[in-house]
């Protein structure tokens, strides 16, 4: 049990971010998270539950999440799940158990800003924007977002745009239900055989999430298929990781490459 | 703080801590069936289904369960009378110490609801977030494969 004084359950985001600015106050969105903190001087926590944030809305160009939005949901929504050749259906799937995609929110898995955030890798991977308050509504690229701290934000909406390239998720983990030991996200549009545009997202270096433009400049214009070993190097020499209990820098660096190589595979299969 | 919760079928309005977690509330209320394990959303032992959907009663705070329903292991036998799939699980010796018998069996029942024909691939997938450290999964596989045939066929 945490043992704070008051629960409040306030039905506009402008009062939530209000609550949210007395101190030692906290929002929670799916819970998971905050069920785990065990500062002594937490003292509110402001459920954002009640302020109409769980939707999946499908426009022209993009789909728009609401931040309450629960990962099961996005699973079970039939054209956001498809997206990117079925790549949120698959990629979401990869995320802890049954469970956990029960309870833990889109907007709950970024705000935190966790380095072994599976999440993160996945929505940067496909180019998402986060909408936030702040005072003031404000959008921005989730790449800048977790980039930057900003303090006392409420996340509102995730923007993702109707992607038609093809993208893969992988992830290693010592079992499919542990947090990753690196994940790595690979979104590529295809002239042909030949890349026209690249994008890849590591993840839980143990860092957080990071795109590698090098090696998306390397392997832009080239053929995929006769490019996996010389981008496996390549990566491995320019992606910076850390050492944990999971894995040291060196193994996360080897592992990286091996991501990679299976990504370019798999990606156009 | 007062909320306002059904759980198996029965109204509460009861009292609690602002922090309290679902699983410390039911198991004061008597749903032993919810055990109390790794507190850190890891195991699946704390099982319950709010509104249908399984979910970590560890890591859920009793506030935000405030006007829904919950549903424990004891929700799913009647009154003495044990459930397809629990019979199942006895019949092929499933169980050893038992203790993470009770969330299995409320996601199991939620897996049965979505899918009434799963496959064993289906049934390891939906499973993973329960994890038994005596028999394995094998047999309870197989006892969930038995319970889905046995209610198609009620």
């Amino acid at each position: 049990m945490l043992n704070i004084k008051e629960y409040v359950n306030p039905d506009t985001v402008q009062s939530a971010y209000e609550i949210g600015q007395m101190p030692n106050s906290l929002y929670v969105s799916g819970g998971l998270m905050v069920s785990q903190i065990k500062s002594e001087r937490l003292e509110r926590l402001i459920d954002l539950k009640s302020l109409d944030l769980d939707y999946i809305r499908e426009e022209e160009e993009y789909f728009k999440i609401g931040a309450n939005t629960k990962l099961s949901s996005l699973i079970s929504h039939p054209s956001f799940s498809s997206l990117g050749e079925n790549f949120v259906k698959k990629s979401i799937k990869e995320i802890g158990s049954v469970q956990i995609r029960n309870m833990a929110t889109v907007g709950g898995s970024i705000a935190f800003r966790l380095g072994w955030s599976d999440v993160i890798t996945i929505f940067m991977t496909i180019g998402s924007q986060v909408e936030i308050y702040n005072g003031k509504f404000q959008k921005m690229d989730l790449e800048d977002f977790i980039s930057q701290k900003i303090k006392g934000a409420i996340i509102t909406e995730i923007t993702v745009p109707k992607i038609e390239s093809k993208c893969v998720f992988e992830k290693f983990a010592k079992s499919n239900f542990d947090i990753a030991t690196l994940n790595l996200g690979l979104r590529v549009s295809l002239d042909g055989n030949f890349i026209k545009e690249a994008r890849i997202v590591a993840g839980s270096r143990p860092m957080i999430s990071q795109r590698i433009r090098e090696v998306e400049e390397f392997v832009t214009g080239k053929e995929i298929d006769k490019i996996s070993d010389e981008a496996s190097k390549l990566i491995q020499k320019v992606i910076q990781t850390g050492t944990d209990l999971r894995a040291s820098a060196e193994y996360r660096k080897a592992l990286s490459g091996s991501l990679l190589s299976k990504a370019l595979r798999r990606v156009t299969q | 703080m007062k909320v306002n919760i059904k759980i198996n079928d029965r109204n509460y309005s009861i009292e609690i801590e602002p922090g309290e977690m679902l699983l410390e509330t039911l198991r004061k209320l008597g749903y032993k069936g919810v055990k109390h394990a790794c507190s850190t959303a890891s195991c699946g032992a704390c099982t319950v289904q709010i509104d249908g959907k399984p979910v970590l009663s560890c890591s859920t705070f009793t506030a935000a369960v405030d006007g829904h329903e919950v549903k424990t292991v004891e929700g799913f036998s009647n009154e003495g009378v044990l459930s397809e799939i629990q019979k199942a699980i006895l019949e092929e010796g499933a169980s050893q110490c038992g203790f993470c018998i009770p969330g299995l069996v409320v996601t199991a029942e939620a897996l049965l609801k979505e899918n009434p024909d799963p496959n064993q691939e289906e049934i390891i997938e939906y499973l993973k977030g329960n994890l038994c450290r005596c028999t394995g999964y094998e047999s309870q596989t197989r006892a969930i494969m038995k319970a889905a045939k046995a209610r198609r066929e009620r």
